[in-house]
């Protein structure tokens, strides 16, 4: 006997005619998102697929960065899962459609399918609740031309379901007579329930029923298929993709590198979207737009015209209105709508990008990309794993390296450290002085030390920062550890000058500080700095710099575990907050050692900024911002107003330029006279 | 052959120039030990009657070249009629102020007459029959002294406020003498001349900068600064602070981030001397430094310095040189 | 329009002066292109950019001053010429004539220069060039304008400022304040590798030693006594402002 729940052949040849249309549709668009990201240049992420493969899982199924924000971090959960298993649920029926068959007879998968159902369409309201009524910032809900196409997507999920549960309510009308059946929906309480609205139906209009809202809700299935081409939200479908090819390399080491040696090579930054590697244009298509890296943005939250989810839809408009045959995105206000473009004409390769706004200075503004402080405050939080700096930087090196066009203030810091080495521009000799009185070798006299301590500009030159390079000298001699300086020989590290740009002259710098490292022999580094740390950890290794580089903080943490430091006590009782730098904290995960030193003061009590750990604030000076004017309100007072928010006596920093950045803020708020700003080592050398 | 010292007699507006007589006073002194007279050029508009008052300071001999032509300076009319004058009479040695005026002629002068010149010299003396100059190189960090053995005249331009004016003998005249010009190709048409007339100097130009830090403690006590600034001819700074704060325009913010400058006198009010502002500054010949906090930055960086409330300091301050400048 | 940038290379302006034998010592130093210079450069290049033609640099120094000549193609002049006196001994008259020697045998509508240079600050060099030219020279420019024939000029003068109309060709040196010296892009870098740059002798520039002899003779070089560690002035401050006044008259001699 034929399965009364199958279609008839008329109905399986519509339905394949439909559903190749759909598959049609789909598969197109999945070309055309191929064609548009391989535009981009090569990068290799097909390395360690073990690792990959796991953490897209475990970022896939447990959602641990959407979770971090609980409202939101439900409302996908329950629509992520809730459709995920919705479709094996669609998918289950069809098997019973097509070929008669019924897979699972269990009353425990109608139930997971109903609940899987409930999901989908509680996390789908949710979401449009959270867009159209509580209209939470971070989504940046804008008007009805940007918002039609997902609150078309919204109402068509809505309906998939929606329709579903009437289809199963009509079926189990339907063969409530049929032995065997009912047992099988004992526990879909939701179909169930809408069955109960058509009890005593008779058999045949119920099937009637089922049939056309089954065919309804296959319609809304097809249809998200086919809007897969056209939609912008491909999320779903690339998320995972884009969580799977992640940067697994270090942190610290994801700027890439720059062959000058290469003659053909005529341009040095990305100035069109060719210019991005394949990755970089993946990633604006896994993104939902869901602006928690905004959230984090200490240049969006002061008011800076940056956002770096708004970096990544204009990304995407670029990327659209370039190659995009069918389809353009409005460009109006960063949000994106639908419409027929007048480019559906040009050919698949897409169209000249000359013809559209510059990706510099155009679609992206200048502005926008000097505001970053590579604080990866964006990028620690993104679930999809965006990458937003390495992007920013490449921006930033078409406008210094192609353009020759930036602000005067990075100039003078570019003149500085070619000049001098340093982003002041004091004179280069005089870089070792303050040491002079304190007994420190310099590697040229004697090279046979363990530790190179490599001391950095501010350590070397500004009066405030020499303390803290006193301090730390008089920690190590205290543990009788066997260090030396390179004095006037060391160069700037190079940090600022990559992440403003100017690769070329970093890399000048970094040739010749691996020169005069390798000279001396050098092996093991200390750094007094996090930007000199990372930038000598990850990224001297790019241009055969291995060394084993720890941070001070690491170094007088392991002493005073090890007993050889005796930390006094400070005689008095301060209530400290540690504030995380964004190169020691984010960058390179380390959070403990710089707490384990303050707890091992007596007398200090360490109190926590809300924003801490891998969520700390930036104090404003990364990414060069330390030599570049900053307008509006200030990233280092904002933070400055969150330390005094818990009611500090003192602030304790790992860095010299997170030093700086809140003593200017405790001035700014005039409280610099009671409240005073101590890098970790001084708190600790006070002691002694 | 070649006889006597000649000096540029510089006047602006009917007034000589003090660099004038400092410029005479160094004149007598060399010409006494090579036994040779002093004599002084002047020239302009209308100018003879200044010519009598040269004699007071030590100038035998006045050569007083006045046109219509003359009355605004300009390289090329200048530059003429000087050198004419000085190829007639041959001096050992011409010298000039090293003001913007007597550098530019200097220049051209010296080129014409096929000689050696020394420029911003801060001593001239006589040394085994030879005139000696010493002169400041690379921005004061070292020191020459040079002479010019054979070339004639010897040329150089003396900076001024440097060399001492002797006490002027009152009564003494010089001999004028009138010599007729030959203005020669003027080439350059002066199209307008915009006087500054109290506005300050440009910040980046300055020869002295009086700047404020957050001690100033609001806008309204920048006229503190601005009084000072008046009396020294000085052009008003300030640091990032202010300029966040809103009491002064970004245009004056000096430091990493704002202007770099470097005076020859710089006075702090109330900055503790960050890093970045000292970026901007640090190389100002003279910095004074005026702040209430005695452990302040900014003190390690001043060749003098005030401890004290820059309230009570900066009035008196500006009185004093006001008292010295009178 | 054809311009000519006069440039040279200096210390840097924060190169520690130390003395070698008894002159100044190079040892270490980094050298940079004048600043005022580079001022004249980035107005040739606007010239340029403005009125189309070409912007030739030229240097009179030791070969190490290719450096110089090279920033001034990166940042995009056309060609360079150095001529290398192969002497020491040289002063502004010497540059001057071999400056102006070798200008000659081009074409120019303009010559710029920096007003002075860093190192011996004496300001002259444009100015004896404009004369064994016989070109009208205006010193210390902050702005330029240059067409047709003639270029209009706001120059410093005593006691403010002047607009000078001059006819082409004619010399211009450059005042702090006339422009923001472009940064090399990479491009222009690469560029200026390949970029023509002539390197002579006084020969090539048909002239010997005896025709640029300095007239200047340096007897000795010193350096001035060590910065004396600051000095804090006593006192109430009423009192430490009177004394502060007469130090900076007297000791100073600064006002």
């Amino acid at each position: 006997m034929i399965n009364p729940s199958m279609l008839s052949t008329l109905g399986i040849v519509i339905f394949a005619i439909v559903g190749a249309i759909a598959l049609y549709f789909f598969a197109m668009g999945a070309v055309e998102l191929f064609t548009k990201v391989t535009l981009g240049q090569s990068t290799s992420r097909n390395d360690q697929l073990g690792k990959r493969l796991w953490g897209t899982i475990n970022h896939a199924v447990g959602q641990p960065r959407i979770l971090r924000q609980a409202e939101g971090g439900v409302m996908h959960f329950l629509h992520f899962w809730g459709i995920a298993i919705f479709a094996l649920a669609i998918i289950h029926l069809l098997f019973e459609r097509l070929f008669g068959a019924v897979l699972f007879r269990s009353p425990v998968w109608y139930l997971i399918a109903d609940i899987a159902g409930l999901f989908a369409l509680v996390g789908i309201l949710y979401s449009g609740f959270r867009r159209y009524v509580q209209k939470v910032p971070r989504l940046d809900t804008g008007g009805w031309k940007e918002e039609r196409l997902i609150v078309l997507l919204i109402s068509m999920i809505t309906l998939m379901v929606v329709f579903y549960f009437l289809s199963y309510g009509y079926k189990i009308v339907a063969t409530a007579s049929i032995p065997g059946e009912p047992e099988r929906y004992t526990l879909a309480f939701v179909s169930s329930w809408v069955a109960s609205w058509f009890a005593g139906l008779d058999p045949a209009t119920a099937r009637f029923w089922e049939f056309t809202f089954w065919w309804l809700q296959m319609i809304m299935a097809f249809g998200l298929l086919v809007s897969f081409r056209y939609s912008p939200v491909i999320h779903p479908a690339v998320a995972p993709l884009n969580i799977f090819m992640r940067n697994l390399g270090p942190k610290g080491a994801n700027i890439e590198s720059i062959n000058f040696e290469d003659e053909e090579r005529e341009t040095f930054g990305i100035n069109k979207i060719a210019d991005f590697t394949w990755k970089d244009l993946m990633d604006p298509y896994a993104c939902a737009e869901c602006g928690r890296c905004q959230d984090n943005c200490p240049a969006y939250l002061t008011e800076k015209p940056l956002s770096p989810k708004k970096i990544l839809v204009k990304i995407k408009e670029q990327i659209e209105e370039t190659v995009a045959p069918r389809v353009a995105m409005s460009t109006e206000g960063g949000h994106i709508s639908f419409g027929v473009t007048k480019r559906a004409e040009a050919s698949e390769e897409g169209v000249e990008e000359e013809e559209v706004k510059k990706l510099v200075g155009e679609r992206i503004s200048t502005d926008e990309i000097w505001a970053c402080t590579t604080c990866r405050a964006c990028q620690e939080e993104c679930p999809v794993f965006n990458e937003h700096i390495v992007k920013v930087v490449g921006l930033r090196r078409a406008l210094v390296l192609d353009e020759s066009d930036f602000p005067g203030e990075a100039q003078l810091a570019f003149t500085n450290m070619e000049r001098n080495s340093n982003p002041w521009g004091i004179g280069w000799q005089t870089r070792g002085d303050w040491a002079a009185d304190l007994g420190v070798k310099e590697l040229s006299e004697d090279s046979n030390v363990e530790y190179l301590y490599y001391v950095g500009c501010a350590g070397s030159f500004d009066e405030r920062v020499k303390k803290v390079s006193a301090s730390l000298v008089k920690i190590f001699q205290a543990a009788g550890i066997s260090f030396g300086i390179l004095g006037a020989e060391e160069k700037c590290c190079g940090d600022s000058a990559r992440r403003l740009g100017n690769e070329y002259l970093f890399q000048s710098l970094v040739q010749e500080n691996i020169e005069n490292m390798q000279n001396y022999k050098v092996k093991k580094i200390i750094t007094a700095c996090p930007h000199c740390f990372n930038t000598l950890k990850n990224e001297y290794p790019q241009f055969g710099g291995n060394f084993e580089v720890i941070h001070h903080t690491q170094l007088i943490a392991r002493l005073i575990q090890e007993g050889k430091i005796k930390p006094g006590s400070g005689g008095e009782n301060l209530k400290v907050t540690y504030h995380d730098s964004c190169y020691l904290g984010r960058y390179n995960d380390e959070y403990a050692a710089p707490r384990r030193i303050l707890r091992a003061i007596s007398g200090l009590q360490i109190i926590e900024m809300e924003r801490n750990l891998n969520k700390g604030f930036c104090c404003g000076a990364g990414g060069g911002r330390m030599w570049l004017e900053e307008h509006g309100k200030r990233i280092n007072t904002a933070r400055t107003e969150q330390a005094l928010a818990i009611n500090p006596e003192a602030i304790a920093v790992n860095c010299p330029f997170c030093l700086t950045m809140f003593e200017d803020g405790l001035k700014d708020k005039e409280v610099s006279e009671t409240i005073k700003t101590y890098d970790v080592a001084e708190l600790l050398a006070r002691t002694m | 052959m070649a006889k006597g010292i000649l000096v540029f007699a510089e006047q602006r507006d009917g007034k000589i120039k003090k660099v004038t007589y400092e410029l005479l006073s160094a004149g007598k002194k060399i010409a006494s030990q090579l036994g040779e007279e002093v004599s002084a050029v002047l020239v302009g508009k209308g100018v003879s009657s200044l010519a009598g008052g040269l004699g007071e300071y030590g100038a035998d001999k006045v050569y007083v070249i006045e046109n219509d032509a003359l009355e605004n300076y300009t390289t090329d009319a200048y530059a003429n009629v000087v050198a004419d004058l000085v190829k007639q009479n041959e001096p050992t040695a011409f010298l000039l102020g090293c003001s913007i005026t007597g550098r530019d002629l200097a220049a051209q002068v010296a080129q014409r007459l096929n000689t050696g010149l020394l420029t911003d010299c801060i001593n001239v003396m006589v040394e085994n029959g030879q005139i000696v100059f010493t002169r400041p190189i690379y921005a004061g960090k070292a020191i020459i002294n040079a002479a010019i053995p054979e070339a004639r005249p010897v040329m150089a331009t003396i900076r001024p406020n440097v060399l001492p004016v002797d006490e002027p003998q009152a009564g003494k005249s010089a001999e004028v003498v009138n010599v007729p010009p030959n203005i020669g190709n003027v080439r350059i048409t002066v199209k307008d001349v915009i006087r500054q007339v109290s506005a300050r100097p440009e910040l980046t130009e300055a020869d002295i900068i009086v700047s404020g830090g957050r001690g100033m403690k609001g806008p309204e006590n920048f006229k503190l600064l601005e009084d000072l600034a008046d009396v020294l001819g000085a052009a008003v700074g300030a640091s990032r602070a202010c300029v966040d704060a809103g009491w002064v325009p970004l245009s004056i913010q000096v430091g990493q981030t704002g202007k770099t400058v470097s005076p020859n006198l710089y006075i702090a009010a109330g900055i503790s001397g960050a890093i970045q502002h000292l970026a901007g500054m640090s190389s100002s010949k003279v910095i004074v430094a005026v702040n209430k906090d005695a452990e302040a930055n900014i003190f390690k960086s001043a060749d003098f310095g005030v401890v004290g409330d820059l309230f009570e300091v900066l009035p008196v301050l500006t009185q004093e040189i006001k008292k010295l400048k009178a | 329009m054809k311009i000519v940038a006069l440039v040279k290379q200096t210390f840097d302006s924060e190169a520690k002066i130390a003395l070698e034998g008894g002159k100044i010592g190079r040892q270490g130093i980094s050298l940079i292109m004048n600043p005022y210079d580079e001022y004249a450069v980035e107005e040739a290049l606007k010239l340029k950019e403005k009125n189309g033609g070409e912007v030739t640099v030229v240097t009179v120094g030791p070969d190490e001053a290719t450096e110089a000549v090279r920033q001034a193609l990166a940042m995009g002049a056309d060609q360079g010429i150095l001529v290398n006196p192969g002497t020491e001994d040289i002063d502004e008259s010497t540059v001057a004539t071999i400056l102006a020697k070798a200008v000659s045998s081009l074409e120019y509508d303009i010559i710029l220069g920096g007003f002075r240079a860093i190192d011996d600050g004496s300001a002259q060099v444009a100015g004896r060039v404009a004369e064994i030219l016989n070109l009208p020279v205006v010193n210390m420019v902050t702005k330029l304008e240059a067409d047709g024939g003639k270029a209009v000029a706001t120059a410093d003068i005593e006691g403010g400022s002047a607009v000078m109309e001059v006819p082409l060709p004619a010399v211009i040196t450059a005042q702090k304040g006339l422009n923001e010296p472009r940064y090399p892009s990479m491009k222009g870098i690469m560029q200026a590798k390949k970029k023509p740059l002539k390197k002579m002798g006084l020969g090539d520039v048909s002239l010997d030693a005896s025709q640029v002899a300095a007239k200047v003779k340096v007897l000795n070089y010193s350096l001035p006594p060590a910065r004396a560690a600051g000095k804090v002035i006593p006192g109430e401050p009423a009192e430490a402002a009177a004394a502060l006044a007469k130090a900076l008259r007297e000791e100073a001699k600064i006002i």
